[in-house]
């Protein structure tokens, strides 16, 4: 799969406001719907999915949710990003029950994940890099966010 | 030489435990061990543990399983990856050899 296949500027948002977790990943679905990438069942699965099982990740001073779905919900592997103006709670994967503020929300459209593996893998693992999350929520240029998401990809030689 | 059997449990059983599961393949292959995981949803645990070694799980998962479990985001954000597997390592317990 190729790095432009991946990251679709069309689904990057920078400094946006919402008032719940509910909100963006609603306003995240609907882009990646308006752009193919999954069936119209996937919104409503997600927010179920994230009461369940949310996907907050508690890093630091700044964290990260990656809701996503089962792949039944999903047309092609993408994801949408959007990076927020004030953090909005979302509940922590490893303990549910608490609640963080979340400042990047990566809305992952998964439909074949052996595929898609090393691209998730990169990904989340830039997650534990301060100075690169730290990146992602100083910038409002898309052009931005898309060069430190290729930067991550490209590392470690691949 | 037996080989190391983990389930990797996530919400969903899919983008999570995927990228856990080749994490893990890739760390414990390169301190020797031969490794197979299965992945599965935590609502799937308790109907997935035949033959298995060990859980490593990003969720919750129901308590006194008999098997030994790690709950760690390690394998996902890197953060205490190093420590994490040691983890795993210190409760697999003797009988799984290199």
């Amino acid at each position: 799969m190729k790095f432009e296949e991946m990251i679709d500027e069309k689904l990057i948002f920078t400094k946006m406001d919402f008032g719940s977790a509910g909100e963006v990943i609603g306003f995240l679905s609907d882009e990646l719907f308006k752009n193919g990438y999954i069936k119209e069942t996937f919104k409503q699965a997600v927010i179920e999915r994230e009461k369940k099982y949310p996907t907050g990740l508690q890093l630091g001073n700044i964290n990260v949710a990656i809701p996503h779905t089962d792949i039944e919900h999903v047309i092609k592997s993408g994801v949408a990003v959007c990076t927020l103006s004030s953090p909005i709670k979302f509940h922590r994967m490893d303990k549910p029950r608490e609640e963080i503020p979340i400042h990047i929300v990566f809305l992952l459209a998964v439909s074949e994940p052996n595929e898609y593996v090393k691209f998730l893998s990169k990904l989340t693992s830039s997650f534990g890099k301060k100075e690169t999350i730290r990146a992602l929520i100083s910038t409002d240029n898309k052009k931005q966010i898309k060069k430190i998401l290729k930067d991550i990809l490209k590392e470690d030689g691949e | 030489m037996k080989k190391l059997k983990i389930l990797v449990v996530c919400g969903t059983g899919i983008a999570t435990s995927t990228v856990v599961s080749r994490k893990l393949e890739e760390k414990l292959s390169e301190r020797g061990y031969e490794v197979e995981t299965r992945q599965c949803k935590a609502s799937e645990v308790e109907s997935n543990l035949e033959g298995i070694d060990i859980i490593v799980a990003t969720t919750p998962v129901p308590e006194n399983l008999g098997v030994p479990v790690v709950r760690t985001l390690a394998f996902l954000t890197g953060v205490g990856e190093d420590e994490a597997i040691e983890e795993v390592i210190s409760k697999i317990g003797g009988d799984v050899q290199k």
